[in-house]
């Protein structure tokens, strides 16, 4: 990411503030998105969201550049994803996000429901590969799994989409 | 063939084309425009303080202190 060279000079020149607040614009959207995709709850992913960067914060001064920042980061919000995960009894339903586009409601919901059957590691995969610009290596790179796997977990994700979709005809027709 | 590519002839084998949907489900998923300012507000919260512990040990020296130049005045008077 462009930012990162902008935040490691920021950082080795003592202004620890402005390159926090350099990073938490440049990581605000996709530690939300990655911490959504695991929790599959917009109000718990906005409070790990919150905790990660208040834990990066407090670890800034220990990050001495051996790994990419991004890599650094997306691990913090996975692990702080995971005690949410622990400490819960059972994961959330997916919620339908406020400001859902052009998808009528019921359509919309329907969707949501039916990835929130998939296991935890396709649900993942699908939420994080549609709100990350369907990009592969970008997926691959927050969950930090080998491309092979987020291409093999999508492709079957997709397929017991379809399945389930089919089965309760809910898929929209080809026209 | 990619495995895009593969994915499209087995939806078009099922009849369920679930991409456009799934599209429009979560594409264009941002954080909150509290997020920031929320992580903000909490990173310029000062931290905890041990003040008020510190004014509580002074507070049992000086009562003990007092205390015991009262007994020393006592007893040796």
């Amino acid at each position: 990411m462009a930012a990162d060279g902008n935040i490691a000079s920021l950082l080795k020149s003592g202004r620890r503030t402005e390159a926090f607040e350099t990073l938490l614009a440049a990581y605000q959207d996709k530690v939300f998105r990655l911490s959504y995709s695991m929790l599959g709850d917009r109000a718990q992913a906005e409070d790990a969201a919150q905790e990660s960067f208040l834990r990066i914060w407090k670890s800034m001064d220990r990050y001495r550049g051996e790994s990419a920042l991004g890599t650094w980061i997306f691990s913090i919000a996975r692990n702080v994803c995971l005690t949410t995960i622990s400490k819960r009894r059972r994961p959330a339903p997916i919620e339908v996000a406020e400001s859902a586009g052009p998808e009528p409601p019921d359509r919309q919901r329907d969707i949501f429901q039916l990835v929130d059957q998939l296991p935890a590691n396709y649900r993942q995969v699908v939420m994080l590969f549609y709100m990350e610009d369907r990009s592969y290596e970008e997926v691959a790179r927050m969950l930090e799994l080998p491309l092979g796997t987020v291409k093999t977990n999508l492709h079957r994700a997709r397929r017991q989409l379809a399945m389930m979709m089919k089965e309760t005809n809910r898929g929209p027709q080809r026209i | 063939m990619g495995p895009n590519e593969f994915d499209e002839v087995e939806f078009d084998e099922i009849g369920v084309d679930i991409d456009e949907q799934l599209m429009r489900a979560f594409a264009g998923t941002s954080a909150p425009a509290s997020l920031a300012s929320s992580v903000m507000n909490r990173v310029r919260m000062p931290a905890p303080t041990r003040l008020p512990e510190l004014l509580d040990a002074i507070g049992w020296i000086g009562a003990l202190s007092f205390a015991a130049s009262v007994a020393f005045f006592v007893i040796f008077k």
